[in-house]
């Protein structure tokens, strides 16, 4: 029972800093507050370049989710869910009626309270990849590398990364975790369409999920130097009744030593997963 | 790369080490190292840096240091590269085989019967006898003494997994497998990886971004700022790099020592430590398609003087894969997802085998009701006691439970068992399963 503690913790924790400065409504800055938009030298498109990051809960739930006591007692307030507003547009995600019931199950599974790999839940708490949108709202930092012809994002979890061809038509060669990811410019918005993903992630700690028909729109618009306005459209015609949306902003990390560390959760689920295997050495 | 999804067999697959062994030479004056250079120049980017971005292959076959017979000998002729290679062009075994039917147990390997489909063969050109250029002599220098004590304790503790037909150590802890093993990393800088072996260098201002296909993402600041401090830089290291004319240079400290673990892709042996470790790298543009990248290493802690190796890098290679039933694909090297992590379950698979052959142990059966009898039986009282196996590789006959888990191989030479593993699977359990 030791391990998924320090695990659940470690997740929580970076969460929890990050709530300090909870923002629940969107001030739109204008460029002449925010600073002018920067733009490639190359096509005079926006500069994504950077690194960023959202300040919000949608990672506990993408809905409303009020405050709550840690899911793990002894961790105390360290591991208190915290409240947040939904990032959904009109408020809930259109389930399908018998797809809700299975989301209700995974919320019951999403923190199993025993060690091993559980596939059942979060996929988070196993440090497995997080999936689009997902990674986008981690309580981690990420990082856009634009260069003219690719884009490449990376995320902190794990370091989870996506390739993003720019203006092509490749089609997903096969599903994986981070799917496949083709852009273009809509005016000054990049709009990255994702497919090809398996159904193995989970949008969030409260067990919304999606299946392998997932088609994600995603749609990058700057408001100013530092501050993107980030959107999703979902689509999965077998969990929900229509397509729905997603919105938050992305700030950019300021600070001037601002980097990605080290978060190979890998090293952190070793003995939540194999503790209980360990033989003792021979005499 | 349609390999990555049978990272399931990592453990297995892990065969190839830049096996680095404390060398004998004496230690010469070391003067600092600094890249040939090269004529080439390369487009720039927008922002005026050198482009060096798309996929690089660092696939190779060359041994990180000279074998000790051909001290002098710093190439091969074409005629030596092609008998080198020759038997990779070989046909592969496959169970109507005949002459993989017939090859013993030893030869198999040769024959590439079962890591054949995992390593493609098709290597950057190069001609070199080592990938070590300095010292001249193509060996790693000396160590000091204290790190002999460190490497040998560390070889004591972990002894070198191994997978296949061949015995492996008992696996107790996740410790027991090294960082690639348990999908974690690989050392950096990192050589070939023995399949996947490849990496696509992006740039952006002020950064570089290295993805490996396996396992490793670096990024790289090119804008001044200060190192990371202590051990902050993790697996990869805290790197800083900066261009000298067309050549990237990247600075490489403040590594967790935990990297010593060694594995499939590493420099440096498991065991050789890691927190004092300094490396500077040259990514040298030769070509269009060609980078000569150069590794100096540095740790006097360690070693006894610098040492640097290289390895071409070949850009948007176009490759042929064949699998065991002979056919044949050809593709541009893609870099695709290898989710290692998401997969692994060699690592508790095994430490749960562990505990269960330790039972087995504790309740050990007469030799006579144990796989251990079937030594010395023919492939006909095989089949009359267990029926047919489900899989034969050459003088290897696999033999699995109903719901295909792995019960015992049994080896044959000349129509005999000579071998079986596990030796100590009661036969009731083999019976009782199928």
């Amino acid at each position: 029972m030791r391990m998924q503690w320090r695990c659940f913790l470690t997740q929580s924790a970076a969460a929890a800093a990050l709530a300090a400065g909870l923002v629940t409504t969107t001030p739109v800055p204008t460029e002449a507050q925010g600073g002018a938009i920067p733009r490639t030298s190359w096509d005079k498109k926006p500069d994504l370049n950077g690194i960023w990051q959202v300040m919000n809960t949608a990672n506990w739930d993408l809905e409303d989710h009020p405050g709550g006591p840690s899911p793990v007692f002894i961790t105390g307030v360290w591991g208190a869910r915290l409240p947040g507003l939904s990032v959904v547009d009109g408020g809930k995600i259109p389930y399908k009626p018998e797809a809700l019931a299975k989301r209700e199950q995974n919320r019951k599974n999403a923190l199993p309270g025993k060690p091993g790999r559980n596939l059942d839940a979060d996929p988070e708490l196993n440090c497995f990849l997080p999936g689009v949108p997902r990674a986008t709202y981690l309580p981690h930092p990420f990082q856009i590398f634009q260069s003219p012809n690719r884009m490449w994002m990376v995320y902190e979890f794990s370091y989870a990364r996506r390739e993003i061809f720019m203006n092509g038509k490749e089609e997903a060669p096969i599903d994986s975790w981070m799917g496949w990811s083709n852009a273009r410019w809509d005016g000054d918005t990049l709009v990255i369409d994702v497919t090809g993903q398996n159904d193995q992630s989970w949008f969030d700690r409260a067990g919304n999920y999606h299946t392998d028909a997932l088609h994600v729109v995603e749609r990058y618009t700057m408001i100013d130097r530092d501050h993107i306005t980030y959107e999703a459209t979902i689509e999965d015609p077998n969990v929900f009744t229509r397509p729905w949306k997603i919105s938050m902003p992305l700030y950019r990390r300021i600070e001037k030593n601002a980097q990605l560390l080290e978060f190979r959760c890998q090293e952190y689920v070793e003995e939540f997963f194999y503790g209980e295997f360990v033989s003792p050495p021979r005499d | 790369m349609r390999h990555r999804l049978l990272i399931l067999t990592l453990a297995a697959a892990v065969w190839w080490t830049g096996t680095v062994t404390s060398g004998q030479a004496p230690a010469a004056a070391a003067a600092p190292f600094t890249p040939p250079s090269s004529s080439y120049t390369p487009a720039k980017t927008p922002w005026g840096d050198p482009d060096l971005q798309g996929v690089w292959d660092n696939h190779s076959n060359v041994p990180m240091e000279r074998p000790k017979n051909i001290a002098d000998k710093k190439t091969y002729t074409d005629d030596e590269i092609r008998a080198r290679n020759s038997r990779n062009n070989e046909p592969l075994c496959n169970q109507n085989d005949e002459r993989c039917a017939k090859a013993t147990v030893a030869e198999l390997d040769r024959l590439r019967a079962y890591n054949s489909f995992w390593t493609p063969t098709d290597y950057v050109s190069d001609n070199r006898t080592a990938l070590i250029e300095d010292p001249a002599d193509g060996r790693v220098p000396p160590m000091t003494p204290r790190a002999i004590e460190i490497q040998r304790a560390h070889v004591r503790a972990h002894p070198p997994t191994n997978g296949g037909d061949n015995d492996a150590p008992e696996i107790r802890h996740w410790n027991d497998y090294d960082l690639a093993e348990r999908c974690i990393a690989a050392q950096v800088p990192t050589t070939t990886m023995g399949y996947n072996s490849a990496q696509y260098l992006m740039q952006s201002p002020g950064w570089v971004m290295l993805a490996h296909e396996r396992l490793n993402t670096r990024i790289i600041a090119l804008d001044g700022r200060p190192h990371l401090n202590g051990t902050l830089g993790g697996w990869m290291g805290s790197s800083r790099g900066h261009w000298e004319g067309n050549t990237l240079v990247v600075e490489t400290q403040s590594f967790t020592d935990k990297q010593s673990g060694g594995s499939v892709g590493a420099f440096a042996d498991a065991g050789i430590p890691f927190t004092n470790l300094r490396t500077v790298e040259y990514f040298v543009p030769v070509g269009p398609n060609r980078i000569h990248y150069y590794v100096t290493v540095n740790d006097p802690a360690t070693w006894t003087r610098p040492w640097t190796f290289m390895q071409p890098w070949e850009k948007d290679r176009s490759l042929s894969y064949s699998d065991n039933i002979g056919s044949v694909t050809t593709e541009p090297y893609q870099i695709y997802e290898y989710a290692c992590h998401e997969g692994n379950n060699t690592v508790g698979n095994s430490m749960r085998g562990t505990i269960a052959a330790r039972q087995r142990e504790a309740n050990r059966l007469p030799d006579a009701q144990l796989t251990k009898s079937l030594i010395g039986t023919t492939d006909a009282e095989i089949r009359a006691m267990f029926g047919a196996p489900v899989e034969i590789a050459g003088p290897r006959w696999q033999y699995s439970t109903s719901n295909g888990i792995l019960l015992f191989y049994a080896f044959f030479e000349n129509g005999k068992v000579v071998r079986v593993r596990p030796e100590d699977l009661p036969l009731t359990d083999v019976v009782r399963t199928r």
